[in-house]
């Protein structure tokens, strides 16, 4: 359920052309070897977003907490 | 000064050894320092700090991860800024490019910046992809500029401008808000409480800590 409503905010937030039920939740979203060509500065902007709706504190999040879907997903469902 | 996912905070004697190790011959200080990578004691990196200051990147955690440095250049309201984070793991994460977005809102918001430069190498994609998506103005290529790897490599060198920096602060969508130090109820208050003097004296009241990224009047 979480990881579906990522997947679409990941999609909305960088307009992809992908659909969002072709993310593959395990896939790297940002850097050198994510497909959507997406960065640092990216991963602010999506980071910036999913506080907007879920409200976390970032500061208890590990360095690997925003690589993948899954990860993101099972970050803010805690 | 602080974001969403680390802080920059002054240099302990602890961290000497941690930015020794970042700043010797490897991939994250070629790739960060743009290539001025080199050994160095604790010792000529303390003695150093007087003319290159050096701040820490920290996580909110409380992790030290990397460094940023800048020195003035020309003139005492001009700078060149680089940013190290020490492991290449913690590449894309966002720190780096918050760090990197936090000293830029540091000089040009507390040192009153005019320029603020960038020299990286040509075969940094990250760096440059930040430089492209923050608005900073390429100004050209160094030849040959870097050394290492048996051979040499371009530099770009690009920078950005007061004006550039007010633009890209309003263009810059969806990144999150940089944290004022003087909180808005403090503001707001101020602002009230000074509005019948400044009424009184028949001039408008614009305090300078008013101004900013929040909407108000920029130099």
């Amino acid at each position: 359920m979480i990881e579906e409503q990522v997947r679409t905010l990941f999609a909305k937030v960088y307009q992809l052309d992908t659909p969002a039920e072709q993310i593959n939740v395990e896939e790297p979203l940002f850097g050198p070897e994510s497909r959507y060509g997406l960065d640092s500065l990216d991963t602010l902007r999506f980071i910036a977003a999913l506080q907007q709706q879920y409200q976390f504190d970032v500061g208890s999040c590990g360095t690997d907490t925003f690589r993948t879907i899954r990860s993101i997903a099972e970050f803010v469902s805690r | 000064m602080e974001g969403t996912l680390v802080r920059l905070t002054p240099v302990e004697d602890a961290d000497f050894a941690l930015i020794a190790r970042w700043l010797q011959p490897s991939v994250a200080a070629t790739m960060g320092a743009g290539g001025t990578a080199e050994y160095r004691s604790v010792e000529s990196i303390r003695s150093g700090m007087s003319k290159l200051p050096l701040i820490m990147i920290e996580t909110r955690d409380g992790r030290k991860i990397g460094l940023v440095q800048w020195r003035t250049l020309g003139h005492d309201r001009s700078f060149e800024l680089g940013a190290v984070v020490g492991e290449p793991q913690l590449w894309d994460n966002g720190c780096g490019a918050e760090a990197s977005l936090l000293a830029l809102d540091y000089l040009f918001r507390f040192k009153d910046a005019h320029r603020v430069q960038f020299t990286t190498g040509l075969y940094n994609r990250r760096v440059l992809t930040f430089l492209f998506k923050t608005g900073v103005v390429i100004e050209g290529i160094l030849r040959d500029y870097f050394y290492f790897d048996g051979c040499y490599h371009d530099a770009v060198v690009a920078s950005l401008l007061r004006p550039e920096y007010d633009r890209a602060l309003t263009e810059l969508d969806g990144l999150p808000p940089v944290t004022e130090m003087v909180p808005a109820a403090e503001r707001e208050l101020a602002a009230r409480s000074s509005a019948p003097a400044c009424a009184n004296a028949g001039t408008a009241c614009s305090p300078i800590w008013s101004r900013g990224r929040d909407g108000g009047a920029r130099r």
